[in-house]
């Protein structure tokens, strides 16, 4: 790379000393024009190396979209889709003065709880069970953000990487349309979110906590007229400063912002999206259980917004919603927050999405749904004992479970099968044969969406190489691509 | 609003304007403060610093007048700005402006004085001066008043809150994390004792001693959470010790994670030289300084879950032992079974000398010893502090040094160049902050008394990202959250209070820059959504960013933080009060705006823009627009 092919006019006589490698490429600096000032800007435009590197791995590439639903806190295992009755799996005999029937039921090569998860269990046609899932830390923050990351947090790049949402959107970027308003990377009900990380904040998680009402952030609380007179005098006193600004490059992409989020307020599509109407939440909601109110449940809120992001199809591919307090020390079973109605909120809100999802067309494909153009997937950061602590509820435990639904998957199968308390695991039920780690079910949610999982990124601040799934490229992760073709006979699933 | 002036109105005459002759004003009759030092004929220099304000005592006559001359200059020939060097405040300029005349790199004008005085009050205090100390300065015809600010800011609380958000940003202190929960009072004492050094400008030296050999109840003795904050719960001790081992070499702009799992040959061979030279039996033995820290955990009686502080203390015995198979990292084996690594300091492979200088030496005070007195030490926090002052590190990243590729006389292999963008300053800078006694006030005083830090974000002629290592102009920055939300306080004067948890904060605290943490305030879930959409980071595994966002634009656009705070009906809030007050013209309504919400004056355009935005009568409701405005403009947004 030759050191004169830089944008100053040429007239120093040496290339001053401050790149550790190939000199510039002019190319480089179109490229990263526009981003925010900050140390990694900064290192991005002093390290101007190739940036990609892959493998070109094959890739499944039936899902256009995601919902990734992230169960925080970590819910059991033994409990919901590994369900086991073993003595030494410790359940108790009442709660409440009440006997305690979970209802669980076999189909085929799984046994689910009807009281916990009714509308699922009617559904394992569409759904595929992983079990041979194993997390590897028991901490929550380190957990979760392992699994929003797909990496060790306290490895390598860890503090910088992006969540998966934002690599999506990012790959996705090629393929918006001017009509799509909407953020590609959108975070529901979010806790201990990661963001963009080191990559550029346009990919950031929009972030929302739903309500029937809309979406707050979106409304001016002054009005609509006042805000249109507000926002001609910003526009009439700052342009001098926003456009080819005397402050630099670096403020040119407060414009951007500010006009991606004019366009969010303004769009009646938008706004519809997020908003919803007690009916609805009503459907997505479990009954009540004892003193609580009907239709209140903020996952099936957030369930709903999902579905008419993805239906109105205006550019929202990735959808992270969280659903907490899975975290059961104590009184599994009993209490204001436990099993009997965290459960049955999973599945209201998963279940009658999966549904409406299956009853809408692909906006693309002839033929098929937004279901088939969308992958879910469902997990924790860990799962839970099997055996009762003292205080009647479950601890941190490694063995946990993975769903996967949509987009392409082969529903109606299990994966793995693990011992009669649900802790190792006698079957792995994939080609690999060993334990599935959040780096594999990364690999699989990346060739759902056609991304090649073994790509690297040299664009990272210290040149080290951002891996979308870290050792995919030597082969030590990869998709689990049984989720993609049946594995087991079709078993038998009650039809309503 | 000063009492001398009725009202202060400006004329900018910056260099697509012209000038106008002061003389030429005064020969009209046009009565004016006249600034000492400037000189007849102005026009024919090409730039005057710091004397390009005029004050007019009636604006209403003199604005036609004054508007006339502007015009007449702007219809002339922009005079092209020639190139020159500008007064050499110290040192620092000496490197900077030297590398620049070598290599023939333009470099922009020194900022207005506005412009400065705006910048040296965010970046010592995180907050925007009033109106009366803009006019005050502006006022000021010592030329020595530049420098006089910075000393007197640098001696004021709000320098000790801001600089200890900077300080808990690089010891990550927060309440929850990865690693551990530290309970409220810990944490406080961990805050306290960080806001009592800066405020009293302890030597950093002994500050990051202080932390390294803390001993006590975490819940008292601020720095003994330092260890506390790294325990690793769920694994083997040893994991403890290496993010000890980790966090001593952020002191030392050193990111030893990577040896921590595996050697560095093989991994960081395109990286850095030095660390693929070294192995993770280095990184051990730099952790084994920490392996004779006693950290015992108090749990609170009614919840033994809830652990309420730890005791540290040292050993007389015990050693980092290669014998773990579980945990953070890879299996940890030697060529023995239990062998012990015995302590050695990485950056040099000093043995740790137990009858050393002090015989009573502890493992982790002599690893403090050595850590303070390495050149290296001194170089990573100059460095460290010119990056938080200017955006970008002479070494970057700054946590990330090639101890290889650092010294001037450094034999640089093939492919490879020094890892500074300005070496020599890097040595000098180092060298003062150790022959000045570790002194942060000193370091950052001196940093922005230099021409450097006081060049202007516009740039004369086409820029090039080629510029950027010459530090050729300001690079402007997003203000951080917590200067948003004080900023905001500030100019709309509508107080905030934000509570956080402890027994240390029975009242809560007004200003954001006084949260101990960037998780504060917990129980506020809007202030806290409003904060981290600007990105403060958790401390933790997401860091701060200055990148900007659609959510920081909805926030400013329609969050009520803003929009509650500009309405009149706040009658001691800014708008509220210039509201009240009838007596004033619509000009200085405006112009008392401009100072409060922007600290500057308005150039004659916005003038004349927002005067006409106003109305006659002025209504409520134009006038909380235009301050909502002035909150979403890129010079309130940035600090420039």
């Amino acid at each position: 790379m030759s050191k004169r092919s830089c944008q100053c006019n040429g007239e120093h006589s040496r290339m001053f000393s401050f790149i550790s490698g190939p000199g510039f490429s002019r190319r480089q600096f179109f490229r990263i024009a526009g981003t925010g000032v900050s140390g990694y800007y900064f290192a991005r435009v002093l390290r101007p190396i190739d940036v990609l590197a892959q493998a070109k791995v094959p890739t499944v590439g039936t899902a256009k979209n995601c919902v990734f639903v992230f169960l925080a806190g970590a819910p059991s295992h033994v409990d919901t889709f590994d369900y086991k009755e073993d003595a030494d799996v410790m359940r108790p005999p009442a709660v409440n003065g009440q006997p305690l029937n979970l209802m669980p039921e076999t189909y085929g090569g799984i046994k689910i709880s009807r009281t916990l998860l009714p509308n699922l269990s009617d559904l394992l046609g569409e759904i595929v069970v992983v079990r041979s899932v194993l997390s590897k830390a028991l901490a929550h923050e380190l957990a979760q953000t392992w699994a929003q990351i797909g990496r060790s947090p306290t490895g390598a790049l860890g503090n910088v990487s992006p969540n998966i949402g934002a690599v999506v959107a990012l790959e996705m970027e090629s393929r918006r349309k001017a009509s799509d308003v909407l953020p590609g990377f959108v975070a529901l009900n979010s806790i201990n979110l990661v963001g963009s990380g080191y990559i550029s904040s346009k990919y950031a998680p929009f972030q929302v906590s739903p309500a029937p009402t809309g979406l707050a952030g979106l409304a001016h609380p002054d009005g609509p007229s006042r805000f249109d007179s507000r926002w001609g005098l910003i526009r009439d006193l700052d342009s001098p400063l926003r456009i080819d600004s005397p402050l630099g490059k670096s403020v040119d992409d407060m414009g951007e912002f500010y006009k991606s989020a004019l366009t969010l307020m303004g769009s009646q599509e938008v706004k519809q999206a997020f908003q919803y109407s007690t009916e609805e939440t009503t459907r997505y909601s479990p009954p009540p259980l004892g003193n609580q109110r009907a239709g209140q449940s903020v996952f099936g809120g957030a369930c709903i917004v999902a579905r008419n992001l993805l239906a109105a199809n205006k550019g929202t591919r990735f959808i992270t919603i969280t659903l907490g307090g899975w975290d059961m020390h104590s009184n599994i079973y009993a209490g204001n927050n436990s099993l009997l109605t965290l459960a049955p909120s999973l599945d209201y809100g998963l279940a009658n999405l999966i549904k409406d999802l299956q009853s809408k067309p692909s906006p693309e494909t002839p033929g098929k749904t937004l279901f088939d153009d969308t992958l879910i997937v469902v997990q924790g950061e860990f799962g839970r004992t099997p055996g009762y602590n003292g205080q009647g509820g479950r601890d941190h435990f490694l063995r946990q479970f993975s769903l996967f639904a949509g987009g392409g998957t082969a529903g109606g199968q299990v994966i793995g099968q693990t011992d009669r308390t649900g802790n190792r695991v006698i079957d792995f039920g994939w080609h690999s044969n060993r334990d599935i780690r959040n780096e594999d079910i990364f690999a699989t949610i990346y060739s759902a969406l056609g991304i090649d999982y073994t790509t690297v990124r040299y664009d990272d601040p210290i040149g080290r190489g951002f891996e979308y799934v870290p050792m995919a490229k030597d082969g030590v992760y990869e998709p689990v691509t049984e989720v993609f073709k049946p594995q087991l006979p079709a078993r038998s699933r009650r039809v309503i | 609003m000063s009492a001398r002036l009725k009202i202060v109105f400006v004329a900018i005459a910056g260099a697509t304007l012209g000038w106008i002759s002061v003389d030429a004003l005064l020969r009209a009759g046009v009565p004016t403060t006249k600034r000492e030092g400037v000189s007849p004929g102005v026009a024919d220099c090409t730039f005057f610093p710091g004397h390009e304000h005029l004050y007019v005592s009636n604006p209403t006559k003199e604005l036609n007048f004054i508007a006339a001359k502007l015009k007449e200059a702007s219809s002339a020939v922009p005079q092209r700005r020639s190139f020159f060097a500008p007064v050499q405040k110290n040192f620092i300029d000496a490197h900077i402006f030297g590398a620049m005349a070598r290599d023939g790199v333009a470099f922009a004008d020194l900022t207005t004085d506005s412009e400065f005085v705006r910048r040296v009050y965010l970046d010592t205090t995180g907050r925007i001066p009033s109106p009366d100390v803009v006019l005050n300065f502006l006022n000021d015809p010592a030329a020595d008043r530049r420098e006089a600010m910075i000393d007197s800011l640098l001696d004021t609380p709000e320098y000790a809150d801001r600089w200890s958000n900077f300080i808990g940003d690089q010891l990550q202190l927060v309440l929850n994390s990865t690693q551990i929960n530290l309970d409220p009072e810990a944490r406080n004492a961990y805050y306290n004792f960080v806001r009592a050094s800066i405020g009293q400008n302890k030597p950093y030296d002994q500050f990051v001693t202080e932390l390294i050999t803390g001993t006590g109840n975490t819940t008292e003795e601020g720095p003994a959470n330092f260890v506390a904050r790294w325990r690793q719960p769920n694994g083997p001790i040893q994991d403890t010790y290496d993010n000890l081992a980790a966090a001593a070499g952020q002191f030392l702009g050193l990111s030893l994670n990577c040896i921590s799992c595996h050697d560095g040959a093989g991994h960081t061979n395109a990286l850095n030289l030095y660390l693929t030279k070294r192995t993770r039996y280095d990184f051990w033995a730099m952790a084994a300084f920490f392996s004779r820290t006693a950290m015992n955990p108090y749990r609170d009686p009614k919840d033994n879950n809830r652990i309420l502080g730890f005791m540290i203390a040292d050993n007389r015995t015990g050693g980092y032992i290669l014998n773990t198979t579980s945990g953070n990292k890879t299996a940890r084996n030697g060529t023995a079974p239990n062998e012990v690594v015995m302590p050695k300091y990485l950056p040099d492979g000093s043995p740790f000398d137990a009858y050393g200088p002090n015989p009573a030496e502890t493992y982790r005070s002599a690893l403090a010893r050595m850590l303070t007195s390495d050149h290296q030490f001194a170089r990573a926090t100059v460095n460290y502090v010119w990056k938080e002052l200017f955006g970008l590190g002479i070494v970057e990243p700054a946590d990330n040094f090639d101890l290889d590729r650092i010294s001037i006389e450094a034999k640089i292999p093939e492919g490879w160049l020094l890892q500074a963008n300005q070496p020599e300053l890097l040595e000098a800078l180092a060298i003062d902050f150790e022959q000045h006694n570790y002194d942060l006030k000193y370091l950052i005083g001196t940093i922005m008394k230099s021409a450097t830090y006081q060049l202007s974000c516009s740039y004369p002629g086409a820029w090039s990202d080629a510029h950027i290592p010459y530090f050729a102009r300001k690079f402007p920055r997003r203000l951080k959250a917590e200067e948003i939300a004080d900023v905001i306080t500030q100019a709309t004067n509508v107080p905030a209070s934000y509570q956080p948890r402890g027994s240390a904060y029975s009242k809560p605290v007004n200003w954001a820059m006084q949260l101990p943490d960037t998780i504060e305030p917990l129980g506020n879930l809007q202030m806290r959504t409003f904060l981290d959409a600007f990105l403060r980071g958790n401390r933790d595994d997401r860091s701060r960013s200055s990148e900007g966002s659609i959510l920081q634009a909805l926030a400013l656009l329609n969050n009520s933080f803003v929009t509650t705070r500009i309405k009149v009906s706040n009658v001691n809030s800014t708008v509220g009060k210039l509201w009240a007050n009838k007596d004033l013209t619509p000009a200085e309504r405006v112009t008392r705006l401009y100072l409060a919400t922007l600290s500057r004056l308005p150039s004659l355009e916005e003038l004349d823009k927002s005067i006409l935005y106003l109305g006659d009568p002025v209504s409520a409701s134009k006038l909380e627009d235009l301050q909502f405005a002035f909150i979403n403009k890129v010079d309130f947004i940035f600090n420039y």
